[in-house]
């Protein structure tokens, strides 16, 4: 079961086991802020967000990315794992010219560790008026919200929309970026490079470390009065195998080197594309939003490819607008995602070896094929000036072999699936 | 939009045109010895929002990086003074620095208790700016660069 049909992951960590910590932080990051140096110095602060969420679907279970893991499976009922999680920032200011920064993050996540658990941990040097460097662990600055996906205070929705971002399971890097500010009038324009490494957990099989080496990005972005615009191009390469593919590709590899007409040929091209270690992955998007303090609107569009065809990839968008009513905020968003890689059917019978390596090959490689589309409202009431209620419902409609996003039943990946979502989650900072 | 920028910078000039007792609830302070001599609303905002560092002085070559002062976040000056800023509300202003925070992307001002503070900060650092109410400026050692009607 799960989201490739393989055997069920048993988590290393879960958010329950480690809030109890995060309260006791919590509790002491807040009596640290009285004593905070009044002139700089040390500073600590912080982001939360308590949620809950149900649906209407026994056999399928949502994950807000795909580094999560339902701790039961698909049958998941109503819970608050989900989108709960806490932050804290730590930030030293050691002169006007450099900065420290620290931030931990407390959420659901397949391997919840302390490494696991620190987005962000760098050094932050302004060598001219306008020139940023940072070195350490930074965040992955790809897309429109991929640097905040966790603080829920500073979005309009629950959570990101998934069809954009559930998949990119990448939040920080190990590395060094670059950032050049210059004015044009009333536009502000931020030119912005990235480069470094990333690791992270994905619950496939009993776990994958998921290694993603020689990430380089690029960034353009404009801000001018209501509207922030971006575009942004980012590359990196899988540098490790699945472990739980090695006997898919030792049965591949023994077809290929039959070197029967056809069927081996079919065999190369499979293990080609289930194979993670080597494969190129890339994300180009646009994004833009608005805000003139009564409307506002975000739309992204992305492009993602991988030379892999079992790394998701394909085109995702989403388009959201809203209005201020005081202190509350409605707002819609339709999003979709539509996958890069067709989907597979045998070519040949293999003989004694369909059964054992040809479909599950194939199962494999369309089981991580993403194609939904989800309607969502939503509505944030502001009720602290540092704390919102959000409530959101949401219907997503799954097409046949699109269920990448989600845990399932497996004898539904053949069928269009429509599933109910209702949340309810309260976001703030400290 | 421009509506509310007109509206804005019809209250600046008029706060200009009289004197500071009649209408000037809120300044913008520097250190005496900062050259600057005046702001505009979108210079302040600009450093306040953490979109830019340093002062316009009018020589590129030598920037002066500026130290910012803000007021608690629920405070009542907090919120009147980016009213009459740029128009945001505390909340927006809040998410928005959220956003930019914990992004890593810009740290948002260091935070001092009340005016008081404020003005014996600024009047220490002479890259210091901070806004206070205009009824505890005046005889500070401190120099007014923009006054902002409530």
């Amino acid at each position: 079961m799960g989201r490739l049909g393989l055997c069920r992951a048993q988590g290393s960590g879960s958010l329950s086991r480690w809030f109890p910590i995060a309260v006791a932080c919590c509790a002491l990051l807040a009596a640290g802020n009285a004593s905070a140096a009044e002139e700089g110095g040390l500073r600590l602060s912080g982001f939360g967000t308590f949620g809950y969420v149900r649906d209407n679907r026994p056999d399928i279970a949502p994950a807000r990315d795909i580094g999560q893991n339902p701790s039961n499976g698909f049958s998941t009922g109503p819970g608050w794992q989900l989108d709960s999680r806490i932050g804290v920032q730590l930030e030293y200011a050691v002169s006007p010219l450099i900065d420290l920064v620290g931030q931990a993050v407390w959420r659901d996540q397949f391997k919840a560790d302390v490494d696991s658990s620190i987005d962000l941990a760098y050094v932050a040097l302004k060598p001219g008026r306008n020139l940023d460097v940072r070195l350490g662990r930074i965040n992955y600055d790809a897309f429109l919200m991929s640097d905040h996906r966790n603080v829920g205070y500073a979005y309009q929705w629950v959570r990101p929309p998934a069809e954009f971002y559930g998949w990119i399971p990448i939040f920080s890097l190990d590395g060094i970026d670059a950032a050049y500010t210059l004015r044009d009038g009333e536009a502000q324009w931020r030119f912005k490079a990235q480069a470094g490494n990333s690791r992270l957990r994905i619950p496939i099989g009993n776990g994958y470390d998921f290694h993603a080496h020689n990430m380089l990005g690029t960034s353009v972005s404009r801000q001018s009065g209501s509207w922030r615009l971006k575009a942004a191009y980012s590359q990196f390469d899988s540098a490790n195998e699945v472990p739980a593919f090695a006997a898919l590709h030792q049965g591949l590899d023994q077809v290929v080197a039959a070197n029967l007409p056809s069927t081996s040929a079919e065999a190369a091209d499979l293990r080609r594309n289930l194979a993670f270690k080597n494969a190129k992955i890339s994300y180009t998007t646009l994004g833009a939003a608005y805000d003139d303090g009564v409307w506002l609107g975000q739309a992204e569009l992305g492009r993602s490819t991988a030379t892999a065809a079992v790394i998701p990839h394909g085109t995702m968008a989403y388009a959201s607008i809203g209005r201020r009513f005081g202190t509350w905020t409605p707002s819609l968003t339709l999003s979709a995602s539509r996958p890069g890689n067709r989907l597979r059917a045998a070519a040949n019978s293999w003989g004694a070896f369909n059964a054992t390596v040809r479909d599950p090959a194939l199962f494999t490689l369309n089981a991580t094929r993403i194609e939904q589309n989800t309607l969502s409202l939503a509505a944030r009431w502001d009720f602290r000036s540092n704390a919102a209620l959000k409530l959101q419902w949401e219907r997503t409609v799954i097409k046949p072999s699109g269920y990448g996003l989600w845990w399932r039943d497996t004898a539904i990946n053949m069928q269009t699936s429509r599933i109910n979502q209702v949340s309810a989650t309260v976001d703030f900072t400290f | 939009m421009r509506a509310h920028l007109t509206r804005r910078t019809i209250a600046f000039l008029f706060c200009l045109a009289w004197p500071l007792a009649a209408c000037a609830d809120l300044v913008v302070i520097v250190h005496p010895d900062n050259p600057v001599r005046a702001m505009t609303p979108r210079e302040v905002s600009d450093l306040y929002l953490g979109r830019s560092r340093v002062f316009d002085t009018g020589d590129p070559a030598t920037p002066l990086t500026a130290f910012i002062y803000e007021h608690p976040a629920e405070s009542h000056l907090r919120e009147t003074f980016f009213r009459a800023l740029n128009g945001m509300p505390i909340s927006r202003l809040n998410a928005y620095w959220a956003r930019l925070r914990f992004s890593g992307e810009v740290l948002p001002p260091v935070v001092l208790a009340d005016s008081r503070a404020v003005i014996d900060a600024v009047g220490r650092n002479r890259n210091a700016i901070g806004y206070v109410d205009a009824a505890a400026v005046s005889s500070a050692p401190v120099k007014i660069v923009l006054r902002l009607k409530e």
